[in-house]
């Protein structure tokens, strides 16, 4: 008996593009690995968070938070964006940003740090969330000039929502007169 | 144009401020309060909260528990000149989780702020200087 | 003289370029069953290196890591293809009646191919997955954000649909 499917079991095939295209790919990596120390964004901000099952992990920010997936390299590393926030996971163990320190200790999810990510409609997203499963920590809260809550992610690590209120400002002031 | 924001808990709000905004150029956005303060790099917004200081972040959780700081989640800084900038905070006692590591676009190293907070330093490699190296 | 100094540490995506290009995009090309996708999708793969480079999150940059990268691009594109495709599902409905017919002898990898694709994104991609890529049916289900039952009872859906359009396709000729 065969199946159509041993005909597929082919070995990856290297295959050369068009050259047009090729050239032109080129080009386009070449300027942005020549364009300095944040060329590629020119802005935003980094958080590197530790996370235990990457393809899980990935899915919870995209799904339920609204993240978009730049890079899965599993199982070790992934980079999501948000906004301007760019979220790096990194599985405990792995080499780069998640290997052992010279003391032998090894990184970990959880701890009380986070990132806080504005919404528009608080109790709307929380309900929404809370109907998907999704882990409180605490209901919604009053802060300084926000509302907020806190979740967790599926490895522990904390994410802060919150509302702008009235009076909540993210520059200083500008000098008076 | 839109910010980032990260909360991290510190044991003493003032010299949290002055760790950040002297070593790593950080800049005072609001000091409300003596346990709550806000500071800005480019589009990082730092919270910075002290544990039990009621509004600001750093409120007992509904079953009383406490934030603390410390963890292994933490933002990172684009810096042009690491080993400058790592024997500066070496002279002033600065600790350090590591020391540098070299990899693929660049040198980083993991360091902690006074109340044991993680912070990683990242130096990519850059063209113009392996230019002006080649040159020399 | 004139030419453009070759600095790997810095570019260290444009060094592996030469060698990478044609794995990554011979690694998408059958499977997209489209050459501007697998050339959209292989743009994207490297732009991605590129700044996961820049971030210091890539330890090691290899060919093999970069179609790493590139499958889970594809996932992605099928995820998104089957969104789009979810009136498609009376085709998922196929029963397993299929599975016990006798199979030709002379199999036509060209037939195969195309009776793949006109599979739903969800069963084409779990297929692929599975048995071009040989991975493990978790790690399939890792891919496709599934539960590792409701992968399986993907790949069976998928494996009665391609019998029953491969055969319908007269690919025992």
């Amino acid at each position: 008996m065969t199946d159509p499917l041993d005909a597929l079991r082919l070995p990856v095939i290297p295959v050369e593009p068009r050259r047009e295209f090729a050239e032109h790919l080129l080009q386009k990596i070449e300027g942005r690995e020549r364009g300095g120390p944040g060329a590629a964004t020119g802005h935003g901000a980094t958080v590197r968070y530790f996370v235990t099952d990457l393809n899980g992990s990935v899915a919870f920010y995209r799904d339920l938070l609204g993240f978009h997936s730049e890079l899965i390299a599993a199982p070790a590393f992934a980079m999501l964006y948000r906004g301007d926030l760019r979220l790096l996971l990194s599985v405990p163990g792995s080499a780069g940003g998640g290997s052992a320190l010279p003391d032998g200790s090894v990184p970990a999810p959880g701890g009380w740090n986070r990132i806080a990510v504005r919404v528009d409609d608080l109790d709307a997203t929380v309900a929404a969330l809370r109907s998907r499963g999704v882990r409180f920590r605490t209901g919604i809260t009053s802060g300084v000039a926000v509302r907020q809550a806190l979740l967790h992610d599926p490895s522990g690590n904390l994410i802060e929502l919150f509302e702008p209120g009235a009076g909540y400002r993210e520059r200083a002031p500008a000098p008076a007169g | 144009m839109s910010t980032v924001s990260v909360r991290y808990f510190v044991d003493d709000v003032d010299a949290a401020i002055r760790f950040y905004c002297q070593n790593l150029s950080f800049r005072e956005v609001m000091h409300p309060a003596p346990t709550f303060a806000m500071l800005s790099l480019g589009d990082l917004r730092l919270v910075l909260s002290a544990p039990g200081g009621g509004p600001g972040g750093g409120q007992a959780m509904p079953d009383g528990t406490l934030p603390s700081p410390g963890g292994w989640n933490r933002f990172m800084i684009e810096v042009t000149d690491l080993d400058g900038l790592v024997s500066t905070l070496r002279r002033q006692g600065t600790r350090f989780r590591n020391d540098i590591v070299s990899g693929v676009g660049g040198r980083q190293i993991l360091l902690e702020d006074p109340s044991g907070n993680p912070v990683e330093l990242f130096e990519p490699v850059l063209p113009e200087a392996r230019l002006s190296q080649r040159e020399s | 003289m004139g030419t453009q100094p070759q600095s790997s540490e810095a570019e260290p995506v444009a060094a592996l370029y030469r060698q990478a290009l044609p794995q990554v995009f011979g690694y998408l090309l059958p499977r997209c069953g489209s050459t501007a996708v697998a050339e959209d999708l292989t743009a994207e793969t490297f732009m991605a290196a590129v700044a996961a480079v820049k971030a210091g999150g890539v330890p090691d940059l290899t060919v093999a890591w970069l179609v790493g990268v590139a499958r889970h691009k594809l996932a992605d594109h099928w995820r998104r293809v089957a969104r789009e495709e979810q009136r498609l599902a009376a085709v998922a409905d196929l029963t397993a009646a299929a599975a016990t017919d006798p199979w030709p002898e002379l199999l036509d990898a060209g037939a195969a191919y195309a009776a793949l694709a006109r599979l739903s994104a969800p069963q084409r991609a779990a297929l692929t997955l599975r048995y071009l890529d040989g991975l493990p049916v978790a790690e399939v289900a890792g891919y496709l954000g599934r539960s590792e039952r409701a992968t399986e009872t993907l790949l069976v859906r998928a494996r009665a649909a391609l019998r029953a359009i491969y055969q319908e396709e007269g690919g025992d000729d």
